[in-house]
C-alpha cells in the first residue's frame, strides 16, 4: 500500500495543485500534503454556502466542501418544513466531534467512526475513535475508504492461509493477512446507489499530495468500490468520506462547483476549508 | 355539535393527516439531519397518498353520514387512524446514531443500538415472525419485535436485513 502504479504517479504529478479537475463525475482538486487545514463554521441564520463566501472573502482558501453528517432538533427539522429561512445554528448538531485547538468547538461524540485530524507538526492523521484533542484542528465522525494503507469494505478479507471472519474484530495472528476490514458504514453508503453524492479526502504521504473530491448528488459516477480501487492505484494511504448525498459540496478558485441541496444548505453547519 | 364544528374539525384533521403523510415520506425529517448515513424503508408515496384517500374517505364518512349507526362511526374513525399510523410508519437503521428505529405517526422509537462500525449484525440476530421480525441479542439475549405491518401496508424489510445479517 501507499506505493501508487505508474499511471497513479503520473496522476500526482500532472495536475496542477489548486485547480479543478474532473474524473468520471467526481470533482477533484490535489493539494501537496502540506495544506492547511481550517473549520468553516456558521455562527449565524444564513445558509451554508454564504458562510462559505464570507470565508473565502475573508481568507480566500484553495477549496472547501461539506463537513460531517449531522442532525437536526425536532425544532428545527420543523422550521425547514414550514419555513424558508436558514436555521439557527444552534438547531443542527454535527454527528463527530469538531476540534480546533485543542478543544472541541462543535459535535457530539461518535466513537465507533474514523477522524481526521490536523496539525502543524505532524501533518494529516487518520484513526477510529474520536479525534485526538491535541490537533490543531480535526473532524470525528467520519467513514474509512483506506486507513494506514488498509482498504476498508464490505466484509473482512484475508490472504490464504488465514481464514478470517467475515465481519467483526479479526484475531491479531491474521492481522498481517489482512486485506480488507469489514465496515458498515461503508457497507450502507456501497449499497446505494452509484449517483449518490459523495465527498473524500485521500493522501499520498510518499508522494506529499492530498485529493480532495466531490461527486456530486444524482448526476451518475462510481461507487465507493471503485473509487477506493481508484485511489489504491494513486497509491493512497489514507481516504476518508464525510457527509454525502445531496450534502454534498465543492467550493474551489473563488465559485462553486458542487452546491448543496436547499434544505442542507439551510441547516449544515460545518465545512472543512484548505489553504495550500 | 353543530354540523359546521364537524366539518371543520374534519378539515382539521385531513389537513394534518395530509402533513404526517408528506413528511413520513420526508427523508431529512425521518433521518433528523442528513440523510446520507440513514437506511430508509417506507411505503412509496403513491401507498402513502392513496392511504391518505382511504383516511379521509373513512372520516367523511363518520364525520358527514348521518344514517350510520354511532358504533360504526367510531370503527371507520379508529380505521382512519389505523389506516394512516401504517401507512406512514417507517423503520430505519440510522447510521449516524447506531440505532434501529421505528417510526409511528412521526414519533421515533429506537429499538435496537448496534455498533456502526460493525452492524447490526454483530450484536443482533434477526428472525421471520409473524407480521415482522425478532431481533435477538447475540450475548445477552434481549429480544425486540419489530412489526412490518399488515397487507397492503407491509415494509419489505428483507433488503435491509439482508444486509445487516451477514453471517458471523
Amino acid at each position: 500500500m501507499g506505493t501508487p502504479t505508474a499511471a497513479g504517479t503520473a496522476f500526482w504529478h500532472g495536475v496542477q495543485p489548486g485547480s479543478v479537475a474532473l474524473n468520471g463525475a467526481l470533482y477533484y482538486v490535489i493539494m501537496p500534503i502540506t495544506a492547511r487545514l481550517d473549520i468553516i463554521s456558521r455562527t449565524a441564520a444564513e445558509n451554508f454556502t454564504e458562510t462559505v463566501r464570507k470565508a473565502n472573502a475573508r481568507m480566500p482558501f484553495t477549496c472547501a466542501i461539506n463537513g460531517v453528517q449531522y442532525s437536526v432538533s425536532a425544532m428545527g427539522v420543523t422550521s425547514l418544513a414550514l419555513g424558508s429561512d436558514a436555521l439557527e445554528p444552534e438547531e443542527t448538531v454535527p454527528d463527530g466531534q469538531v476540534v480546533r485547538q485543542g478543544t472541541v468547538v462543535a459535535g457530539r461524540s461518535s466513537s465507533n467512526t474514523f477522524y481526521m485530524a490536523f496539525d502543524y507538526l505532524g501533518g494529516y492523521q487518520f484513526g477510529f475513535g474520536d479525534p485526538p484533542l491535541r490537533a490543531s484542528r480535526a473532524v470525528g465522525g467520519l467513514g474509512p475508504l483506506i486507513i494506514d494503507g488498509l482498504p476498508y469494505g464490505v466484509g473482512n478479507l484475508c490472504k490464504r492461509p488465514a481464514n478470517c471472519p467475515p465481519t467483526g474484530p479479526v484475531p491479531a495472528g491474521m492481522r498481517e493477512f489482512m486485506t480488507q476490514r469489514n465496515n458498515a458504514t461503508y457497507a450502507d453508503q456501497q449499497a446505494r446507489p452509484a449517483g449518490t453524492g459523495k465527498a473524500i479526502i485521500a493522501t499520498n504521504k510518499d508522494i506529499g499530495r492530498m485529493l480532495v473530491g466531490v461527486q456530486p448528488h444524482g448526476g451518475g459516477g462510481t461507487d465507493f468500490d471503485s473509487l477506493k480501487l481508484w485511489l489504491l492505484e494513486l497509491g493512497c494511504d489514507n481516504a476518508v468520506f464525510l457527509d454525502g448525498s445531496d450534502s454534498v459540496m465543492l467550493h474551489a478558485r473563488g465559485k462553486f462547483w458542487v452546491q448543496p441541496a436547499i434544505r442542507k444548505d439551510r441547516s449544515n453547519t460545518i465545512g472543512l476549508a484548505f489553504y495550500a | 355539535m353543530t354540523k359546521a364544528s364537524i366539518m371543520i374539525g374534519l378539515a382539521v384533521s385531513l389537513v394534518v393527516a395530509l402533513g404526517i403523510t408528506l413528511m413520513s415520506a420526508n427523508t431529512f425529517v425521518v433521518a433528523r439531519g442528513s440523510d446520507a448515513g440513514v437506511q430508509i424503508y417506507t411505503l412509496p408515496l403513491y401507498g402513502k397518498l392513496l392511504t391518505l384517500v382511504l383516511v379521509a374517505a373513512a372520516w367523511t364518512a363518520t364525520a358527514a353520514a348521518n344514517s350510520l349507526r354511532p358504533s360504526m362511526r367510531c370503527a371507520l374513525g379508529i380505521a382512519g387512524i389505523a389506516a394512516l399510523a401504517l401507512g406512514t410508519h417507517v423503520i430505519s437503521i440510522n447510521f449516524k446514531r447506531g440505532v434501529l428505529e421505528d417510526h409511528w405517526l412521526l414519533m421515533r422509537r429506537d429499538r435496537a443500538s448496534f455498533n456502526v462500525a460493525e452492524g447490526l449484525a454483530q450484536d443482533w440476530e434477526v428472525h421471520s415472525a409473524p407480521l415482522g421480525y425478532e431481533l435477538l441479542h447475540r450475548t445477552n439475549g434481549t429480544t425486540r419485535y419489530l412489526f412490518s405491518g399488515i397487507p397492503p401496508w407491509t415494509l419489505d424489510l428483507g433488503p435491509i436485513l439482508a444486509t445487516n445479517t451477514a453471517s458471523q
